[in-house]
Order: structure tokens, then sequence, then C-alpha cells
């Protein structure tokens, strides 16, 4: 007998349960990333009602941001990314660049590069549930995915074309 | 405001891995940890080799979907759940199209991304379980919803990507 895949919705409910019971809350409850980030030891700055920007010298003129958001409405889980590749909206990325990074996907952990077509950006991202999370690991995440977008980012825009 | 400064990239991962390490409480460490949560899952599996095992899902339109579990790496810090939605040739050429599907899905899905294994031809949908912090009851919900976004997307990116 094989087992059967359950609806979208009820697995997705099951995992958040699951984590749930897991986790160890140490987040606070009504504003656990402003929480996170104020004790996360790097230079936060609050740019929208629940959205921060975490700036990374990689050694250029500009620094590389980093954002912190809630990805759900229910501020379960945390969008940590950044914007490795920035064109127009609704740039038609090719096939070189989109073959590069969905094999950047399958030699980094956890982190993924994604295409966000209305932004017309390629961004590097990592989704995390919140309760559990500690400011050191979310700092980790922060770095992580900066990390990789640094290494990349001069390979994918010449590789996006213009 | 200068920002932080990135350490070197070696550095930065080996800090990354051990920190985790170390501020995560460890619920399944000894080795062969995954088999022990793999048979807690209840789930019917086929082992296949040391640490590897297959994992059959009914989809919805009556054909199988195989998920795969294995360590993603040497150290065991790790799982890999991985289903291969799109299998063509080796090195088999992926359209712009399909490729863009692919990386919009990754951007839509929490948890799950759409990897490329340009040497198998293949397009996996895959995650990644931190070890000692997995239960059996989270490694199967992981299973459930790799299935469950491959047997959502398979169709659709198949047809994307042509023969």
């Amino acid at each position: 007998m094989r087992q059967m895949i359950g609806s979208k919705r009820t697995i997705f409910a099951c995992l958040l349960g699951l984590v749930l019971a897991v986790g160890t809350a140490t987040a606070e409850e009504q504003e656990p990333l402003a929480k996170l980030l104020g004790t996360c030891g790097l230079e936060v700055t609050k740019i929208g009602d629940d959205a921060w920007n975490i700036p990374f010298d990689v050694g250029k003129d500009k620094p590389l941001d980093v954002i912190v958001s809630y990805h759900d409405d229910e501020k379960k889980f945390a969008l940590i990314y950044t914007t490795v590749v920035d064109r127009k909206d609704n740039f038609q990325f090719n096939q070189k660049v989109l073959q590069e990074c969905m094999k950047l996907n399958g030699e980094y952990p956890v982190a993924k590069l994604a295409l966000d077509p209305p932004a017309g950006n390629i961004d590097c991202e990592i989704q995390t549930y919140i309760p559990g999370l500690t400011a050191e690991e979310l700092k980790l995440y922060c770095s992580f995915v900066a990390s990789i977008a640094d290494d990349n980012k001069a390979n994918l825009e010449q590789l996006a074309g213009q | 405001m200068k920002g932080q400064q990135l350490a070197n990239g070696i550095v930065r991962t080996a800090l990354m891995v051990l920190v985790v390490a170390a501020a995560l409480p460890a619920l399944a460490q000894e080795q062969g940890q995954l088999e022990t949560l793999m048979n807690a899952t209840g789930l019917k599996m086929e082992k296949l080799e040391a640490d590897t095992w297959k994992v059959p899902f009914d989809g919805d339109n009556g054909k199988t979907l195989e998920v795969y579990v294995t360590y993603s790496n040497d150290k065991k810090l790790s799982a890999l759940i991985f289903c291969t939605v799109v299998d063509r040739d080796a090195n088999f050429q992926f359209n712009r199209e399909v490729l863009a599907r692919a990386m919009v899905i990754s951007n839509d899905q929490p948890f799950i991304k759409i990897v490329l294994d340009a040497d198998h031809g293949d397009l996996d949908c895959q995650t990644e379980a931190y070890m000692p912090t997995l239960t059996a009851e989270a490694l199967k919900m992981y299973l459930d919803t790799v299935a469950s976004i491959s047997d959502q997307y398979g169709a659709e990116l198949n047809q994307l990507a042509g023969q």
C-alpha cells in the first residue's frame, strides 16, 4: 500500500503544527522579528511596517542590502532575501542565467535563488519558521544570504545581460 | 552606515554550520539517525543502499511519485529529500520557459526549491532538513510536501520542458 498525498493546505497546517510542537519559543509573541533583529548584533534599519534592511559591506561603493520581513500575515515565517540581479519589471531573463541559478540551488543548502518576474528580480532567499528561531540563527541566515549573493552576483549579472 | 563585513566564504559556511549546530537542541544525533527517523515515519519505503530510501506516493492522476531521502553530505548534518519532477536525457538543455517557471515556483513555495541536475538531465523538487532538530513527524511532512509540490507542478513542467 502506498501513501496518499495530503492536500497542500493540510500538509502546510500539519507542518506548522509539528514545527510549533518541536520548536522552543524564544521569540516574542507579537513582534518576534523586531525583537530578534534588535538583539542579533547587526546594524538594522526599519524600512516599513514589518520590513528591515541589513546592509553588508562587500567592499564596493554600495552595501549589499539584505531585507528581512514576514512571509505570511500570521507572522509565523520569516523571509530573508536580497536581490542578486535587478532588472526592469517583467524583464525576460535568458536561459543561461536561469540555468546557472538552478544549478546553484543544488549547491547551497537551505537557501535558494528564485525569480520574481513582476519586479524583474532574481533574489537569494531563505524562509524560516519564527518560533524557535534565535537571534544568532537569524544573524547567520542573513549573513548566508549575503554571502551567496556576493559570491555569485557578478557572474549572474553578466549572464543576465541588459 | 557602513554595514557589516562579510567574512571569507569558507569561513562563513563553516561558522554557520558550527554555530547552528551548537545553538539548536540535539534531538536525534546518533549514527543511523536518519534510518531511525525513516522507520518511525510509518511510511512504506524501500531502502536502496546505505542511508538512501525511496518512498512511493500516489499522485492525484494515478501515477506514482518516488521521493528519495538521503544525507546531503558526508557530515550527515542534513537530510536531502527530493523528487525528480522532470526526467530527460543527461545534459538535456532545458529551455528558458521551463527554467523560469521552476524559479517562480521556488519563489512561491516556502521551504522547497526546484533544482537543476544538469548531469542527469533532471529537474528536482527538494528540501533540506537539519538533522539535529529533525523529528520523524517533521520528516514525514517534508516527504509529503515534496511529493505534493512535485505532483502539483509535474505535468506543467514536463509540458514546458518538451522533449
